[in-house]
């Protein structure tokens, strides 16, 4: 969300509500995602 | 803090979308990390809440699970309470279990506000360590209106909390079984319940993060063993003196005699007062952030070197967490190894 400060004769500025943390180095977000199941494990077949 | 459904209905239900997370945090709901405090949390959903139906329905309705609770965010349609867990991380790993579930974002989405449940009911002092390294330790750097920090209890009659970013409990429900570390002599026992009968510091972060739960959790442990004569006493009065010289290097200590928390103490319920020191505190963090910025693009190469040596407050924020985040796992694993550190 921005707020618009208007002054007659003046560009307006938008002040935004958050900003990032400068000093914070942003670790990227894990992805919402599961790890694929487990494949079954095969059991090798008896060789005769 | 009441939740009219079982921690075990709450996993089957979500464990049809994200098996492999929720088998995790079943298998550690109850672990606790380096004697750190227990987390309870709660969702405030600003939104029409729709994406919660499924979820709310699937556990009882919201007659059962929502309605129970008078308490939530003034602008909130619901509030969600969670059973709490052993530590940030697996708090952290059921938020993103119903993420999966509600197909929405939790964590930094500004129609939710996440509050943090902290264990132990932090005097007015150190309420008010909690709010400011909360604030200045976020990776977001947020403004707020008193109106944002509106709950349905800001002027309850009998449990009256204001407009805060710290409240304190209402006396509901509260679950003690979780390992309580303290000192005995040169040892550490490990109790198996909290010392306290009943009592929370919450915090409402806003659109909060992942981080912003690790640093309420690492706050409210130090803090809260500082007062309550626990393992990490010493780490957290140590904590709470170099967090008071930060405050007053930059001019700010003044801010701590603010009503950060509202008590039974009736000079504590000037909402106005609060108000003024966080405006304080915010404006002072956003002209730092500007400061950085400036450098920033007017020495692009300078940037990183004014940054670390600056000494700017948000930087000592995070090296002061940082710092102590590390202590307290490098005392933890020495008397692990047989060291009483």
């Amino acid at each position: 969300m921005i707020f618009r400060a208007h002054q007659p004769g003046s560009e307006p500025i938008d002040i935004p509500e958050t900003i990032p943390n400068p000093v914070v180095v942003p670790k990227p977000t894990p992805t919402p995602t599961e790890p694929a199941p487990k494949e079954p494990v095969r059991i090798p077949e008896k060789v005769p | 803090m009441s939740y009219r459904y079982s921690f075990e209905d709450l996993l089957a239900l979500l464990h049809g979308r994200a098996p492999a997370k929720v088998d995790a945090v079943a298998l550690h709901r109850r672990r606790v990390e380096h004697g750190h405090l227990s987390v309870g949390l709660k969702i405030h959903c600003l939104g029409g809440g729709s994406q919660f139906s499924t979820l709310v329905e699937g556990l009882g309705g919201a007659q059962k699970i929502l309605d129970v609770n008078y308490y939530k965010h003034c602008h909130a349609s619901l509030c969600l309470v969670l059973p709490p867990v052993g530590s940030a991380r697996s708090a952290i790993l059921l938020l993103e279990c119903i993420e999966h579930f509600i197909g929405s974002a939790l964590f930094s989405n500004p129609e939710i506000q996440i509050q943090v449940c902290s264990p132990g009911r932090l005097d007015a002092r150190r309420s008010a360590l909690l709010a400011i390294g909360f604030y200045l330790g976020s990776d977001t750097l947020r403004r707020y209106t008193l109106g944002d920090l509106a709950t349905s209890f800001a002027e309850h009659q009998r449990y009256p909390r204001g407009r805060r970013l710290v409240l304190y409990d209402a006396e509901g429900d509260f679950d003690r079984n979780f390992d309580w570390w303290k000192e005995s002599g040169k040892r550490r026992v490990v109790e198996p319940q909290l010392p306290f009968e009943n009592g929370r510091s919450d915090l409402l972060t806003g659109s909060g993060s992942r981080l912003d739960i690790q640093n309420i959790n690492l706050l409210a442990t130090l803090l809260v063993h500082a007062q309550y004569q626990g393992y990490w006493s010493q780490l957290g009065m140590q904590f709470e003196e170099e967090m008071e010289a930060l405050l007053e290097r930059h001019v700010l200590k003044g801010l701590v005699d603010a009503p950060w928390i509202r008590t039974d103490d009736p000079e504590s319920g000037d909402d106005d007062g609060f108000f003024a020191a966080l405006q304080e505190l915010v404006a002072y963090a956003f002209e730092e952030s500007v400061r950085i910025k400036k450098k920033g693009g007017v020495f692009p190469r300078w940037h990183e070197i004014l940054v670390r040596s600056s000494h700017g407050i948000l930087q000592e924020v995070q090296s002061l967490l940082q710092k102590n985040r590390s202590e307290l796992v490098r005392q933890s694993r020495l008397f692990d190894q047989g060291d009483p550190a």
